[in-house]
């Protein structure tokens, strides 16, 4: 098995004249995109990153992230991809806990990204994407990638939400990544001649090993979107004649209900895959309607990179399962007793594959739950069908899912509970008609204090996304006999049955 | 069904009946919220993403398209914003 490094050294220097990114009309081609990598890996060098050292991304999906990444794993480094709507509480968090050496990001985000390392308990540098280089040209040793890395060397850390209240720290290796990326290319065909739409987020694996990766080591062409505009998303499909478009549902969903005059030309997918949240049938429906194409559903998870993708011939048929696995991977659902469940039963769904983590740093009380037999146990009940597909139910553990990303209610009830008038604070999902979820706090005050000052309080601690976009309060929270929040009944209050 | 945007009143009207239906918002609040009340972060509430949910929603009931060129803070500032727009786009004369 190869390091990713040396994988991005074959594809560049095989694919050197074909065009690697596309961004705002100017196209990048891999010889240029491989020089540039290489400067980048040399400004880290300069700033003491070597094998090992973490370095966070701070960057929406543009050119430069691909750069940026492609530079750290070139250094041998460990990447850390950063949400770019984090706020200083987040990204003080990742920073601490990571460990991490370099700051990369852009000028936009500058000040923040100073206040920030400011605040941070051991020095920690920035790198800014417009820095100018450090000389005319890099020492000619930095043409090849650092080559003393065993391919179980840590390549990226991620964070995934849980029950805990702590984000879980995930490192996948190499070999993880290498897999994935072969897994991806077998499963979908993907080749050289593919053009890959970039708008999920690629500081999340969806966007970031499903469109980035998998297009640049596959000699592909990428069309970075720093966000998502239903028109620019649309315009970049039809003009560039784009063929793979994996993003969330709630992207296919607003596509789907938008009005476009005319209807933009999506002829040339050959693959929609949607994941990190179920999309809607009818929403489906819509989208194909309009476009001519079915949503996939994808399934897969930062713990196992992707797990599943509905590739049915006739999918209407199935268009709420997230199919068969992808090559290399095994699932199975666990029946309570931890044996295979029947077909048609529902279970803990567990997944085996050289994709997959095989431990949480630092958390060994979880991994004895989570790791077993080799399989990782992954939260999520399912079940599959008498025609062999498999279809997901639910989570055993409670997360919000807001526009597919994931979201801690524990970490937004700690910063309100930090409010002095706040005594206690649960935050529950309310689930939206574009398959996510709103986020909704219901807070027991002490003090005076109004919703709007909550919101007040959140803002600029944490991202956007993550905000409540409803504050109730109350006098006590419904409890259990224990003195467990029933969120249950608290999520049934909020969708309106007694408002 | 598109509705025609007519008179003012019927149009903001709409505006907070897709407040609720779309987004959730609470009923009472989007009734009795001011149409000059910030619809982002600490008033009603909303994000971006919420923004583009409630465009969306305009799009249909009132059979125009926004240009997501204009999908600016200052289009989604409040629902008086959001009224002069789709009357300014001509709603659903048809």
């Amino acid at each position: 098995m190869k390091t990713l490094a040396s994988v991005f050294d074959e594809i560049s220097a095989t694919h050197a004249q074909r065009t690697a990114v596309v961004e705002d009309g100017r196209e990048i081609r891999y010889a240029e995109l491989r020089n540039m990598v290489v400067v980048r890996a040399w400004q880290l060098d300069v700033l003491g990153i070597g094998a090992g050292d973490r370095v966070a991304l701070l960057l929406p999906n543009s050119a430069e992230f691909v750069v940026t990444y492609f530079a750290i794993v070139w250094r041998g480094a460990i990447v850390v991809p950063l949400n770019d709507s984090y706020q200083q509480n987040e990204l003080l968090y990742f920073l601490e806990t990571c460990d991490v050496a370099v700051l990369v990001t852009s000028r936009e985000s500058e000040s923040l990204a100073r206040d920030v390392l400011e605040m941070c308990q051991t020095p920690r540098r920035l790198l800014l994407v417009e820095d100018d280089p450090p000389g005319a040209d890099p020492p000619p040793n930095y043409n090849v990638p650092y080559s003393g890395l065993s391919p179980d060397a840590p390549l990226m850390e991620q964070f995934s939400s849980g029950s805990t209240g702590t984000p879980k720290r995930i490192t996948r290796t190499h070999s993880n990544l290498v897999f994935e990326i072969g897994s991806l290319q077998r499963t979908f065909a993907i080749t050289e001649e593919d053009r890959f739409l970039g708008v999920a987020p690629f500081s999340h694996v969806n966007g970031l090993v499903r469109s980035m990766m998998a297009s640049i080591l596959s000699g592909a062409c990428l069309y970075p979107l720093a966000k998502f505009d239903r028109q620019a998303t649309a315009a970049a499909i039809a003009r560039n004649r784009l063929t793979v478009f994996i993003g969330v549902p709630f992207m296919f969903s607003i596509l789907a209900k938008s009005r476009f005059r005319p209807a933009p030309d999506f002829s040339s997918l050959r693959l929609c895959a949607s994941a990190s949240a179920p999309m809607p049938d009818k929403l489906n429906r819509l989208f194909h309607e309009h476009f001519g194409h079915y949503v996939r559903q994808l399934y897969g998870s930062t713990e196992t990179g992707t797990i599943s993708c509905n590739r049915s011939i006739d999918p209407q048929l199935s268009l709420n399962s997230v199919g068969t696995p992808v090559e290399g991977v095994e699932i199975m659902v666990l029946a309570d007793d931890g044996s295979e469940a029947a077909t048609g039963k529902m279970g803990e769904i567990a997944v085996r594959g050289p994709g997959v983590i095989r431990a949480y740093a630092g958390a060994e009380e979880i991994n004895r739950d989570a790791f077993r037999d080799g399989w990782f146990l992954t939260g999520d009940l399912g079940r599959v069908g008498d025609d062999g597909l498999l279809y997901l139910l639910g989570r055993k553990k409670f997360f919000i899912n807001k526009g597919g990303y994931k979201i801690d209610p524990r970490e937004i009830e700690e910063l309100l509970e930090e409010h002095p008038a706040v005594e206690e604070a649960a935050v529950v999902g309310v689930p939206t008609q574009f398959a996510d979820e709103k986020v909704k706090a219901v807070v027991v005050p002490c003090a005076d204090v109004s919703a709007h000052e909550l919101v007040e309080h959140c803002r600029g601690r944490i991202a956007e996304f993550k905000i409540p976009s409803l504050i109730e309060l109350c006098d006590s929270l419904p409890k259990t006999s224990t003195g467990k929040i029933r969120k249950n009944m608290l999520k049934e209050t909020v969708q309106g049955k007694e408002t | 069904m598109a509705v025609n945007a007519g008179p003012r009143d019927l149009v903001e009207q709409k505006i907070r009946e897709l407040l609720v239906s779309e987004l959730g918002v609470d009923p009472q609040a989007a009734a009795t919220s001011d149409p000059d009340t910030p619809l982002l972060g600490s008033g009603i509430g909303l994000d971006s993403l919420e923004a583009m949910v409630l465009v969306t929603g305009l799009e249909e009931a009132f059979d125009i398209t926004v240009d997501d060129a204009d999908l600016s803070e200052e289009l989604v500032r409040s629902i008086d914003t959001l009224v002069d727009y789709v009357i300014a786009r001509g709603g659903a004369h048809q």
